[in-house]
Parts: C-alpha cells; sequence; structure tokens
C-alpha cells in the first residue's frame, strides 16, 4: 500500500464519503480509513447490501446513502474498511490498524469525518444489559438485522427516539412505552427560531408526521418525565419514570434512551486543537472555518464532527472541504468557485430547521442531577459521589479528579463520561461548564496491542513534527 | 499584604512537601502554582518508590524516604496509594549478573542490606512472566508503587490543613530580590512578598532561575509512560531490566504501566508533550523481548509528565549561589517522585537554618559552575534510564 | 437480547461462544453472534465490581462490549465481523 497520499480521510459516513469522492474525481490521491466494514457511517450504515425487511422500514432518506456509496466506490479513491485510526499528527501523519497490525501513512491533508455520537447520560441502571442507546440499535439493526427483544421502553428527547420507535414498530417489535423528557418550555425557546425554519416546511412536517404516528404506535406515551431509570439484577427488567414527584413502572426487556447527539472530537483534542463551546446544546465542537479549516494547515475537519447538522448537511461539508482542499493543492479550477458557492447555498437551506431543532431539543437542564450512587465512568466505575467529593476536597479541575478518581481512564478513554464528568462539575462548582475543559484525549486514540505497537510499520521521525504544508 | 517566610514556585511534589514540613514547624509557606497542583511529572509519572540500584549519593534520601512512604497514612492522612511490591532488576546474561553482584556488595558495605540477589528460580518465582533466557537479578523487597494523582492531593490537603496557602493558576511574571526579602509578581495574586523563594517550578525552573537572575542548567523534558487495560494479576514487584530502558509493573488496579525513561517531544510554548511514538515503539519492542505475554497486552494510552532534568541527571539542591534568599530544588526528572518526601524535610530544614537530617553534599548548583568543562569531560550518556543504569 | 428480523439466511460461518459452537450468517459482527445468534445477553463483566455488562451504544465508543477474540483479549465486538473457526470468549477480567 502506498505510504503518501494527497488525502486522507478518517471516517466513510457521509461528509467523509462526500469528501474522499469528490477529493479522488478531482485526481487526487485520497485513502479513506473506516472502521465500518463498508461505507456509509451510522446513518446508511450497511447500505450497500441492506436486508430487504430492513430497507422497507428504513425508506427513502436511507437509499440516499446508496448514491454516495457507489460514487465512493467508483470515485477511485482507496478504501479502507475495519480500519481503526489511532492517532493523528499535525503534520498529517496518520497511524492506523487494520486486522492487528499498524502503519503510518502521511497526507497533505488529512480530512477528520468521523461523525457524532449519542450524548452519554448517565442514570441509575444505565450499566444494565438491556440498556441501550436508541440511535445504536437502530445502527445495529442496519449492519446486522436484528431488533431488540420486547417489550422496549424508550425514553430521552429529540427525533432520533422517534425515528427508532417507528423502525421497530414497523418490524413488530412491542414498544410499550415512550417517555419523553423534553421539557416542555423547550417549545418557547425554540420559538424564536422557528421562522426561518418554516421554510422547510418539508422537515416540520415529517416531524409532526413521525410524532403523530409514534403516539399511536406505542402503548404509553408520556410527556414531561423528568427523569428515567432503568430496573433490574443482572439485566434490565423494568423502567421507572419520574414526572411531577410521580413515579410510573412498566416492565420492560429493553430500554432504549436518547438524550441528543454530539460530535466526536477525541482526534481534535488528541491534537489539542482550539475548541467552542455551544450553549445551546451544551458540547464542545471543534474551531473550525467554513471550510472545515482548522487552525493546523494539515488538518480539517467535516461533518458532525465538526458541529452535529445531520447526514444530508455533512456531506455538503465534505463536499465543500474537497473543494477547499483542491484549491489549496493547486487542483480543481475557476469552476470550483461556482460549486462552492452553489453547496454553501444548499447548506445554508438545509440548516434552516436546525436552530430550531437545536433549541427544542436541548439538553433538559438536570442531566448532572443523578444520584451519588449512579456510575458515572462505566469502565472504571466512577460514581457521582467520588467524583462531588473529590470537587467539594478542592479538586477543580477535570484532570485532576480524573487522575484521583480514574474516571476517564479506562478502554473507552473518557468517550462515555468526559461530558457528564463536566456537567457534574459545573453543577458542584457552580462554573459554568465552558470554564472547565474538555479532559485531554492521550494516544493511542483507540486500544491497540503491545506487540501491535512493536511491530507497527511508523514513518522515520523527522523533524517535520511540527506541521507541513 | 504582610510577608511570609517562603513562597514556594511550583506546585510539585517537592514544593508541597517542603512547604507541609516548613508550615508544621509554624512557618508561613505559600505555594503558586501556574497551572495547578500535581499536574504534570509530580502527579503524572509511573509511581515508582525505588531504592534498588539509587544512584549511591542518594541511598540516604531514598531510605529516608522509604520509611516515610511506609508510614504515609500518619504523615499526610493517606496511604498515597502506597503499597510494598518489592523492586527488582534482571540479568538477562552471565555479564549482566556479575554487575548487579557488583553493584550489591557496594551497598553492603556502605551499610545497606536491602539489595539481594536473586538466582534465577526465584526471579520466575517472583515475575513467572519474564521471558527464560533471564538468569537472575537482583532484588529490594521494601521498595513499592504509590499513586503519583493521590500522593499529590494528600500532599496538597495537608499543607493546607497545617495553614499552608495554595494558589492554583497563578503564575509567577517576576521577581524582585531586596534587601528585606522578595517581591514575587504573580497573574492572579498581585504582589506577594517573602524572605525566602523556593524555585521548585520542575520542568520551568531554568526559565524561573534566569527571571531572577540566576542561571540553572535544567532542561524540561517528558518521559513516557504506556498505559494498559486492566489485566489480571501477572506480576507483584516492578521489574527492570540490567542494562536496558525498561520498568514494568502492574499497578494495584490491575493496569501495566511500561516505561524506561522513553522521550516525549515537548512544547513549552503550550507547557505540554506530545507522545512521541518512535520512542514508545522502542519501549514497546524491549517489552517484546522480555516478556511472554504481550500478545494479551492492550495499550489504552500514554502520556509524558513534563519536568526538568540537569547535565548529569542529578538533582539540584540548595541555595543559589547568585541570588540570596533563593533556594533551588529541581532537576529531578524520572527519578524524584521516590525522594520527594524525604527531600522534603530536607529542604524545610534548610529554609529555618537547622541542620537537616541528611546532608546535601553533591546535589549543590555550585558542580555546574563549568558547566562547559562538565559537559565535554563527561557526556550525558544516552543509554541512562534515569539513574536506574548508570551506576556501573 | 436481539432477535433476528430475517430467518432465512445462510448460516455459513462456524464460530464458538465461551466454547459452545454456533452457526451464525456471514457478515454479521461479533456482537450480533453474541445477542442475536448465541442468545447470551450481556459480553463482559465490568473490571471493578464484575458486573454484567452489554454493548450500550453499536457504534464502536463505549467499549462495553470487549470480548476475547481468539486469545486476544479487549477486542471490541462491534467492529469486528465473525470468520469461520473464530473463538469468542466473553470477557472476565476483574482488577488484578
Amino acid at each position: 500500500m502506498k505510504t503518501k497520499w494527497e488525502v486522507i480521510v478518517v471516517g466513510a459516513g457521509p461528509a467523509g464519503m462526500a469528501c474522499a469522492a469528490s477529493c479522488a474525481e478531482q485526481g487526487m490521491g485520497v485513502l479513506v480509513l473506516d472502521e465500518q466494514p463498508s461505507p456509509g457511517g451510522q446513518i446508511y450504515r450497511n447500505i450497500e447490501r441492506q436486508r430487504d425487511k430492513v430497507l422497507a422500514v428504513l425508506g427513502q432518506e436511507y437509499l440516499r446513502g446508496a448514491g454516495l456509496a457507489t460514487r465512493l466506490r467508483i470515485s477511485g479513491a482507496e478504501y479502507k474498511p475495519l480500519s481503526k485510526a489511532w492517532k493523528v499528527e499535525s503534520n498529517g501523519r496518520v497511524c492506523f490498524s487494520e486486522n492487528g497490525s499498524s502503519r503510518e501513512v502521511q497526507g497533505k491533508r488529512v480530512v477528520l469525518a468521523i461523525g457524532a455520537m449519542e450524548r452519554p447520560v448517565p442514570f441509575s441502571g444505565w450499566t444494565l444489559p438491556g440498556v441501550a442507546e436508541a440511535g445504536g440499535v437502530d445502527a445495529f439493526l442496519k449492519s446486522d438485522g436484528l431488533v431488540p427483544q420486547g417489550p422496549v421502553a424508550i425514553a430521552g428527547s429529540g427525533p432520533i427516539m422517534l425515528l427508532v420507535a417507528g423502525h421497530l414498530n414497523k418490524l413488530g417489535v412491542e414498544v410499550n412505552s415512550f417517555f419523553d423528557t423534553t421539557p416542555s418550555l423547550s417549545v418557547l425557546s425554540a420559538l424564536p427560531h422557528l421562522l426561518p425554519a418554516l421554510r422547510r416546511v418539508d422537515y416540520l412536517a415529517k416531524g409532526v408526521a413521525m410524532l403523530m404516528e409514534t403516539r399511536k404506535s406505542v402503548g404509553q406515551y408520556k410527556r414531561g418525565v423528568s427523569h428515567y431509570e432503568a430496573v433490574g439484577a443482572e439485566h434490565v427488567t423494568a423502567v421507572v419514570a419520574h414526572k411531577h414527584g410521580k413515579a410510573t413502572t412498566v416492565p420492560a426487556s429493553t430500554l432504549l434512551v436518547h438524550e441528543g447527539i454530539i460530535p466526536r472530537t477525541e482526534f481534535t483534542r488528541q491534537l489539542r486543537l482550539a475548541h467552542k463551546w455551544d450553549g445551546v446544546q451544551r458540547y464542545w465542537y471543534p474551531d473550525i472555518d467554513e471550510d472545515g479549516r482548522t487552525s493546523l494547515p494539515a488538518i480539517f475537519v467535516a461533518g458532525d464532527s465538526g458541529f452535529v447538522h445531520g447526514g444530508v448537511a455533512a456531506e455538503l461539508k465534505g463536499e465543500i472541504t474537497a473543494l477547499a482542499i483542491a484549491a489549496e493543492l493547486g487542483k480543481g479550477g475557476a469552476f470550483n468557485e461556482k460549486r462552492q458557492k452553489s453547496l454553501r447555498k444548499q447548506l445554508a437551506h438545509e440548516l434552516l430547521t436546525r436552530s430550531f431543532v437545536d433549541a427544542m431539543y436541548s439538553p433538559r437542564p438536570n442531566l448532572s442531577a443523578v444520584d451519588d450512587h449512579v456510575t458515572v465512568c462505566r469502565c472504571e466505575e466512577v460514581t457521582a459521589k467520588t467524583i462531588r467529593a473529590l470537587v467539594s476536597s478542592g479538586q477543580t479541575a477535570p484532570e485532576q479528579v480524573k487522575a484521583v478518581s480514574r474516571c476517564g481512564m479506562g478502554p473507552c478513554q473518557g468517550r462515555m463520561c468526559s461530558s457528564s464528568l463536566i456537567e457534574i462539575m459545573a453543577s458542584e462548582t457552580g462554573k459554568n461548564a465552558q470554564d472547565l475543559p474538555p479532559l485531554n484525549v492521550r494516544p493511542p486514540v483507540r486500544n491497540i496491542g503491545l506487540g501491535e505497537l512493536a511491530n507497527a510499520t511508523l514513518l522515520p521521525h523527522n523533524a517535520a513534527q511540527k506541521s507541513s504544508s | 499584604m504582610k510577608k511570609v517566610d517562603c513562597i514556594f514556585i511550583g506546585g510539585g511534589l517537592m514544593g508541597l512537601a517542603s512547604a507541609l514540613f516548613m508550615a508544621r514547624d509554624g512557618k508561613k509557606v505559600l505555594v503558586l502554582d501556574k497551572d495547578c497542583t500535581g499536574k504534570h511529572a509530580s502527579g503524572v509519572n509511573a509511581g515508582g518508590v525505588r531504592s534498588l540500584k539509587r544512584d549511591i549519593a542518594e541511598l540516604p534520601y531514598i531510605h529516608g524516604a522509604l520509611a516515610m512512604w511506609h508510614n504515609m497514612e500518619k504523615i499526610v492522612g493517606s496511604d498515597c496509594g502506597f503499597y510494598q511490591t518489592g523492586y527488582l532488576i534482571a540479568a538477562e546474561d552471565d555479564q549482566a549478573m556479575r554487575e548487579l553482584e557488583q553493584r550489591a556488595a557496594q551497598t553492603r558495605e556502605l551499610g545497606y542490606d536491602n539489595e539481594m540477589l536473586i538466582g534465577r528460580d526465584r526471579l520466575r518465582e517472583l515475575a513467572p512472566i519474564v521471558r527464560e533466557h533471564c538468569v537472575g537479578g537482583i532484588m529490594s523487597v521494601k521498595d513499592g508503587h504509590a499513586s503519583p494523582a493521590e500522593t499529590c492531593r494528600a500532599f496538597h490537603a495537608a499543607l493546607v490543613g497545617a495553614g499552608g496557602v495554595v494558589h492554583n493558576h497563578c503564575e509567577v511574571v517576576g521577581i524582585d530580590p531586596g534587601e528585606n526579602g522578595f517581591c514575587v509578581h504573580t497573574t492572579s495574586q498581585g504582589k506577594l512578598y517573602a524572605e525566602q523563594v523556593v524555585n521548585c517550578a520542575g520542568a520551568w525552573a531554568g526559565k524561573l532561575a534566569h527571571m531572577i537572575g540566576d542561571t540553572l542548567p535544567v532542561e524540561p523534558v517528558g518521559a513516557s509512560v504506556l498505559v494498559t487495560a486492566r489485566m489480571p494479576r501477572l506480576l507483584h514487584p516492578f521489574v527492570a531490566v540490567q542494562g536496558r530502558k525498561l520498568w514494568f509493573n502492574q499497578a494495584r488496579n490491575g493496569t501495566l504501566l511500561i516505561c524506561g525513561g522513553y522521550l516525549a517531544d515537548v512544547d513549552m510554548e503550550k507547557g505540554l508533550t506530545r507522545m512521541n511514538f518512535h520512542e514508545l515503539q522502542a519501549c514497546a519492542k524491549v517489552a517484546y523481548d522480555l516478556f511472554a505475554v504481550t500478545d494479551d497486552i492492550t495499550i489504552v494510552r500514554s502520556w509524558a509528565g513534563l519536568d526538568g532534568e540537569t547535565p548529569d541527571h542529578f538533582p539540584i539542591i540548595g541555595y543559589s549561589n547568585k541570588v540570596p534568599g533563593l533556594f533551588h530544588v529541581c532537576g529531578f526528572s524520572k527519578h524524584g517522585f521516590a525522594l520527594s518526601p524525604m527531600v522534603g524535610q530536607v529542604v524545610s530544614a534548610l529554609l529555618q537554618g537547622k541542620k537537616p537530617e541528611v546532608g546535601i553534599a553533591g546535589f549543590e548548583v555550585e558542580r555546574f559552575d563549568r558547566v562547559s568543562d562538565l559537559v565535554a569531560s563527561n557526556p550525558i550518556p544516552h543509554e541512562n534510564c534515569g539513574n536506574l543504569s548508570n551506576y556501573k | 437480547m436481539f432477535i433476528p428480523v430475517d430467518q432465512f439466511e445462510d448460516r455459513n460461518v462456524t464460530i464458538t461462544i465461551d466454547k459452545q459452537e454456533f452457526q451464525v450468517p456471514e457478515g454479521i459482527s461479533v456482537a450480533a453472534a453474541i445477542l442475536g445468534h448465541g442468545g447470551h445477553a450481556d459480553c463482559r463483566c465490568s473490571f471493578v465490581h464484575g458486573e454484567k455488562r452489554a454493548p450500550f451504544c453499536f457504534i464502536g465508543v463505549c467499549h462495553e462490549c470487549l470480548v476475547e477474540i481468539d486469545g486476544k483479549p479487549n477486542q471490541q465486538a462491534c467492529l469486528v465481523l465473525v470468520r469461520d473457526g473464530m473463538h469468542i470468549v466473553k470477557q472476565q477480567v476483574k482488577e488484578g
């Protein structure tokens, strides 16, 4: 395999596929590294060989990915599935692991298109088998053709819950309860953003239709739920929903939760790039320009890992980044400028509803108000109580709490707990979450074997460890 | 603002420990850290508490310190995660074994009886994962492992409990030495006044000395550590290898810490380290050569704490010979953690004009007065892994 | 536990889960084999308290699906595909 590439794209979701295909179409040598076995990302997972029965419930929107995947396949980009990037360097070098062996490649430009993840929110019982993230289970359905065992309870907030409930219902899974934690006041904070959103009546109408359908199909639909918990010994057996101080218990074999989507920032944090705080959706996102440029000339960010705007926007952002890179590397031409303009217009149209949706489904204010006994760090089993005790004993920096408690030090490398660690510390100290820096990410960003590191094919460590252009 | 007896610049363990013992003697002390206490090497190192094969000059310190580590609960109200594991150095061949025998004989002669030679069978018993070719080794049973983060937390808390004051996120931007002590200019606390100032700024010690008009040959370095996922118990003692750069131990929680003085790239502009995977790969290769379990080991993380290093790899302890009232305690990179409680006692005594339990002869800064000569006649041994093998 | 939506797939790959043999469809993930075809509700036990754990995110971030595959521990079951002859062991590593 070639070592040097003009562009290395990490991730083959909508942003990665569009960016890689576009770069390759413009004559650049492109390498795509993706952890999944086939292109599509989470939204279009397994688009190339989907089972008919699943395809039937996923519908038109999912099919959009088919064109993208085909485009990537024929674009001439070198696509590497089941390949985990584990370190990105400021000079465009990327280490990745494939089939148990690691190597380093060099790109003139690296595009981080690693997408987003569901916001992990701790609650009592969330570590029990049978409790899973709703969007994740939907992705599992796409790739592996499996549905969770009913009765299923769905809890949390956000459009994805409705989508997943719809899919399960159509596949005959019993969804016995739907606990919506979206605060009723959210509608008010979303109202100012309604006007631009109205220009996308198609989108809003779809949302309303989904909501109506879900209400009809699920056993009980409860709004205004303040929080919920999972109950069981070695597996979830029941779900308790709290509303106005009253608890409702339902039996459940599966609890699917969803508390919104946050960008995956592991590489931008590993690179120590500047991040900004979004006060509405309450997450850190990398500081990039409209082309996805970071402060490092070799590093770009495309798609939801820059800011969560959804699959269609991600595709457009990937395309926009590709054109920007083409211009920098002297490819493309005058034609590109026109295309860039048109893409930006399409993106703006796509984002019309975003502020409305973000405000409507902003995280509920009590996310960090978990009971002391609740596990925050799933890997190292660190409870909220431990974190609070350290804060009250004077540990004011997330890194300090991490070092003493081991919160964020397990195999997931803080992916599941760092956002809640910050929220809990913020509410304990009375500080704003944006004043608490996110945890550092230390390479390898993916776990690798010691033998694999010993035998990895690394590029020579040269003076050009700084940024190259 | 009232003048304090002493301001410690740098909230690492050297500063925290020295300040703690001074505060307990009734002195007014301030610790300033531009980040937060224990943020750099003190709070993030491999946690080894090793007397085995320490440099001869450091033996009185480490034996004093070891006694303290075994008694930490009483000293700072926390055991600091210390537990006795023993520390052993394996010999890969007869030549290496002979070197270890000589070393053991030498420490015995000096009156220390802790370094014991062990044969092939005992080595296999203590560390079954060491590969077959190793012929024996040397061991010190009293050595152990502590949690650096917990140690920093505990010393910080004990210091505050003793009446000391810690200012985090307080950077020193200027120091005026005067006839009646020092005026220290800071970012968050304005001007602070003290009779004496201690430079315990680790990686920034050289820079700080320069700010006060002194010169110190202390360079920033970052020693890397590879950390694994938790594993079933593989071995109890710390294991090193004679003549090679490798320290290997399993913490109480089951994770392995693998290191050996492999360096990270240092970015002093941002005050951070960046992992150099060529160094880490070299480290992994040595581990691969020596341990029979490497395919099961999963690396989860790597890191490197910033510290200061001197040209001869020995620390600097003592008053500045240029600025009266300025005291340096720095240059401990890769081997300071274990020494820190004892160094703290010694520094505290010296600052109060008392006779310390252990002298500082050989650690004073004077030895670098003719740095260029020294470097020329005694080049830095690159194979040196933090004093582990520099004694031959 | 999970149920296949389609019962008619070819089951042409033979694997073992905790030494028990299963025939599973080609192209599925190890997580799918364990949860959907192996009759298991969990993948591993937690490191500190030994609690049962199952995949939570299904996209490779939560690391709850760590299993031992062909003798190698800490493999993410949701990011590895089944292979004929693969031996999968639910990971039982507890604090050393």
